[in-house]
C-alpha cells in the first residue's frame, strides 16, 4: 500500500512538473469559454500534445523510409556528363594532320555523357529483408504514437477526476465551514454568559474539528490547483472549466485479471512494439545472412560523346549501348559470419526482452486490477455508508429543529454524513483513476469513450 | 505536495478514525433538505395529487419572487406564505401519526397544545429556509399509491451549485373534503412522521409527555439555531 502511495505521489509530482514546463505554452492559447467535459478535454489534449505531434512525424518518416526501401533497389543507376573546350581532332586513327602544338589548333566544345547501372535480378533476400525492416519501423513508430496517446489520455483523466474530487470536496466544505464557525461563536457566547448547559469540553472538540476542516480545505485547494494546472498544460488552454456535476463512478464491471492479461498480449502497445522490434531484428539477420551470397543483376549502360573537328570514324564512337548479367559478391565472408552472429543475438535479445515485458505486463495488470477491485468494493461500501449517513443527517436535522436533540448530536450526525460523503468521493476518484490505469496497462478501451464524458444529464421538465 | 498526495492517495476515512469528527454542518445542504421538506409543496391533479403539489409549489415560488422592499412587505409576504403552507400541511394528522402510541392517552388540551407547538416550530423553520427553495430545480417524478395516501415523488437539484447532491423528497398526501393535505414528507428515505415518532417515543418513555412539551416550548423560545 505504501509503495502504491509512493507511486501515486511520484506520478502526481511528474504531472505537476510536466505541467509547470508546459504552462508557458498554454498561456498563449485561447481561453476556454464554456465548461468542457472529459471527452472534450481528452480530444483537445490529443490535438495539443507535442508528444503526439512528434509521433506523427516519426510515423511519416518511417513511411518514407519504407517507400525508399521499396523503390530504391530498382533505381541504382548513375549518370555522368562532361563539357570541355578542347582542340579539334582531324584525320583517322593512323594519321592526323593536326599539329603537335595544340595551341595552334582550332578549339571548340567537347561533350561526353553516360548512364550506367543495374537492375537487381536475384539478391538472395536482401531487398525483401530491407523492406521488412522498414515495415517494422513503421509499425514501431505507430505503436510509439499509441503509447504516447494512452499516456496523454491517462494524464487528462487523472487530472480531470482529481479536479472533480477537489471541487466536490470544496463545495462540501464551503457548506459546512461557516456553520461550524457560527456554532463555535454561539458556544463561546454561551460560555461567556456562563449558561449552565454550555460545555467547555464541547468547545475544544468543536475547535479541533474546525482546525481539521481548515487543514483539509488547504489540501483540497492544493489538489484543485495541481489538477487545473495539469489540465491547462495538457490541453493548451489558458482557462479550463469542467461541468458542475457531482463526480460519478465509471460504469465498469471488472472481469478476471487473467482476461485482461490475455487481452494485453494482443493489444498492449509496448508488447507489440517489441514484436515489431523482433521483426526488424529478424529482417536484419536475413539481410546479413544473404550477404554470404552474391547479388545478380542486369547491368545496363549508355554512353555518348562529341569532339570538334573532322573525325568521321575511329577516334570515337558517338553512342555506345551495353547490357550484361553481372554479379557482385562481397568476399568478406569471415567478417560477415560475425555480423550474422551479432544479428542473431540481437534477435534473441529482443525475444527475451519481449518475454520479460510480457511478464512485467502481467504483474502490472494484476496490480492495476487489484486497485480496481479495491476501489470498486470501497465505492459499493461507501454508497451504502453515504446513504445511511445522509439519513442520519436528515434525521438529526429534523430532530434538532424541534429541539429533540442537542447541538452535539446534530454535529455528530452531520459530521458522519460529511465524512461518509468524502470517503465516497475519494473511493469514486480511486475507482475512476484505477480503471483508467488498467485501460492504459491493457492497451485497449475497456469502456466506450462516452462513459468517460462525466457531464450532467439535463432534465427537460425541470422548473 | 505531500498533503495533496495524502489526500489523493488515502481516503480521509483512515486518517479520521481517531478524531472526533470531520464536523461539518451544513448550510446549503442542510438548508436545502429542510427547505425542501416544507417549502416545495403545491395544489390539484392529473395525476391529481402531483398537480396539486405543483400548483402550490408554483404559488409559493411566485410569492417568494415578489419583491419585498421594506419590512412591512416582508411581513405581508411571510404571512401569505404561512397561510399557504398552513393550508397545505395537516398538522393534526402529522401529530396524530407521530404520537401514534400516546395520542389516545393524552387529553384534548394536551393534543391541542402539542399540535400548536409543532405547527409553530415547523412554520418557523420553513420561514427561515424558504428563500433557498428558489435555488432549486424541482422535478416531479410521478405519484404512487402509498400505505396511508398518495405519495408524490420529487427530486430537487441545486441551480446554483451543480455539485450539490440531488435530494429525493416524497410527499404523502390524503384527500379530505375535495382538498389535498400533506401529512408526511420523506427526505432521502427518512420519513418525517417516522422520525418524529421515534424521537417522541424516546423522550416520552424516558421523561414523560410533559417533558416533550417542555422541549418543544424551549426550542420555540430559543433563537440559538444552526439550521
Amino acid at each position: 500500500m505504501r509503495r502504491a502511495r509512493t507511486a501515486k505521489l511520484f506520478l502526481l509530482l511528474a504531472l505537476y512538473a510536466g505541467a509547470a514546463v508546459l504552462a508557458p505554452a498554454a498561456t498563449a492559447q485561447e481561453a476556454s469559454v464554456r465548461p468542457l467535459d472529459l471527452q472534450e478535454l481528452t480530444a483537445l489534449a490529443e490535438h495539443h500534445s507535442y508528444g503526439l505531434k512528434a509521433g506523427e512525424h516519426a510515423v511519416s518518416a518511417a513511411i518514407a523510409q519504407l517507400d525508399e526501401a521499396r523503390i530504391s533497389p530498382f533505381f541504382q543507376f548513375r549518370a555522368r556528363g562532361g563539357l570541355a573546350w578542347v582542340p579539334d581532332a582531324n584525320g583517322v586513327s593512323g594519321y592526323t594532320p593536326d599539329s603537335y602544338n595544340q595551341l595552334n589548333r582550332a578549339f571548340g566544345p567537347g561533350l561526353t555523357g553516360s548512364i550506367e547501372g543495374a537492375l537487381p535480378l536475384w539478391t538472395f533476400g536482401k531487398i525483401s529483408a530491407a523492406r521488412d525492416a522498414a515495415h517494422a519501423g513503421v509499425r514501431a513508430a505507430e505503436l510509439n504514437r499509441e503509447l504516447t496517446r494512452a499516456e496523454v489520455r491517462f494524464n487528462v483523466r487523472r487530472a480531470y477526476f482529481g479536479l472533480a474530487l477537489a471541487l466536490d470536496a470544496k463545495q462540501m466544505i464551503s457548506e459546512g465551514l461557516p456553520k461550524l464557525q457560527q456554532a463555535l461563536e454561539q458556544l463561546d457566547e454561551r460560555l461567556k454568559n456562563r449558561e449552565p448547559d454550555a460545555d467547555a469540553t464541547e468547545r475544544y472538540r468543536m475547535s479541533t474539528t474546525l482546525a481539521e476542516i481548515k487543514a483539509r480545505s488547504a489540501e483540497v485547494q492544493h489538489l484543485e490547483s495541481v489538477s487545473l494546472t495539469a489540465l491547462k498544460a495538457l490541453t493548451g488552454l489558458a482557462n479550463v472549466e469542467i461541468p458542475a456535476c457531482p463526480l460519478t463512478p465509471l460504469p465498469f464491471v471488472p472481469k478476471s485479471a487473467r482476461e485482461y492479461q490475455e487481452l494485453a498480449r494482443k493489444s498492449q502497445p509496448m508488447l507489440r512494439l517489441l514484436e515489431a522490434a523482433q521483426t526488424a531484428r529478424h529482417a536484419e539477420l536475413d539481410a546479413t545472412s544473404a550477404r554470404f551470397f552474391p547479388d545478380l543483376a542486369l547491368g545496363l549502360s549508355v554512353e555518348s560523346q562529341y569532339v570538334p573537328g573532322r573525325t568521321p570514324y575511329a577516334f570515337y564512337t558517338p553512342l555506345t549501348l551495353g547490357a550484361a548479367i553481372v554479379a557482385k559478391w562481397d568476399l568478406d565472408l569471415a567478417g560477415n559470419y560475425f555480423r550474422t552472429e551479432r544479428a542473431r543475438h540481437k534477435l534473441l535479445e529482443v525475444h527475451e526482452q519481449r518475454s520479460l515485458a510480457a511478464e512485467a505486463s502481467d504483474v502490472n495488470i494484476a496490480e492495476k486490477h487489484a486497485a480496481v477491485i479495491d476501489a470498486s468494493e470501497r465505492v459499493q461500501a461507501w454508497e451504502s455508508g453515504h446513504r445511511d449517513a445522509r439519513r442520519w443527517f436528515v434525521t438529526a436535522a429534523q430532530s434538532y429543529q424541534l429541539g429533540l436533540i442537542t447541538v452535539r448530536e446534530l454535529i455528530e450526525g452531520v459530521s458522519a454524513y460529511f465524512k461518509a460523503r468524502f470517503a465516497h468521493l475519494q473511493s469514486m476518484y480511486d475507482l475512476n483513476t484505477s480503471v483508467s490505469g488498467l485501460e492504459q496497462a491493457v492497451g485497449t478501451s475497456l469502456l466506450p469513450d462516452a462513459a468517460f464524458r462525466q457531464r450532467c444529464d439535463e432534465d427537460p421538465d425541470e422548473d | 505536495m505531500n498533503r495533496t498526495a495524502q489526500l489523493r492517495v488515502e481516503p480521509l476515512e483512515p486518517n479520521m478514525k481517531n478524531h472526533p469528527a470531520f464536523r461539518l454542518l451544513f448550510a446549503t445542504a442542510l438548508a436545502c433538505l429542510c427547505a425542501l421538506s416544507w417549502g416545495t409543496m403545491s395544489a390539484h391533479a392529473q395525476p391529481r395529487a402531483q398537480a396539486f403539489l405543483k400548483e402550490r409549489h408554483d404559488l409559493v415560488r411566485s410569492i417568494l419572487k415578489a419583491p419585498a422592499k421594506n419590512p412591512l412587505d416582508l411581513q405581508a409576504r411571510n404571512a401569505r406564505l404561512t397561510a399557504v403552507l398552513h393550508d397545505l400541511l395537516d398538522y393534526e394528522e402529522l401529530s396524530k401519526r407521530a404520537l401514534q402510541d400516546q395520542w389516545g392517552t393524552i387529553s384534548p388540551a394536551q393534543r391541542s397544545e402539542f399540535v400548536g407547538l409543532l405547527s409553530r416550530l415547523v412554520e418557523r423553520n420553513y420561514q427561515k429556509s424558504l428563500e433557498s427553495t428558489l435555488d432549486f430545480k424541482i422535478r416531479y417524478a410521478g405519484e404512487v399509491p402509498g400505505q396511508n395516501g398518495v405519495v408524490v415523488q420529487t427530486l430537487a437539484r441545486s441551480k446554483t451549485n451543480g455539485r450539490a447532491p440531488e435530494v429525493a423528497v416524497d410527499y404523502t398526501l390524503v384527500e379530505r373534503s375535495g382538498s389535498w393535505k400533506v401529512f408526511d414528507v420523506t427526505t432521502d428515505g427518512v420519513s418525517l412522521v417516522d422520525n418524529y415518532r421515534s424521537q417522541f417515543n424516546r423522550i416520552i418513555h424516558k421523561d414523560g409527555f410533559d417533558a416533550l412539551l417542555g422541549r418543544l416550548k424551549k426550542r420555540l423560545s430559543s433563537d440559538n439555531d444552526l439550521l
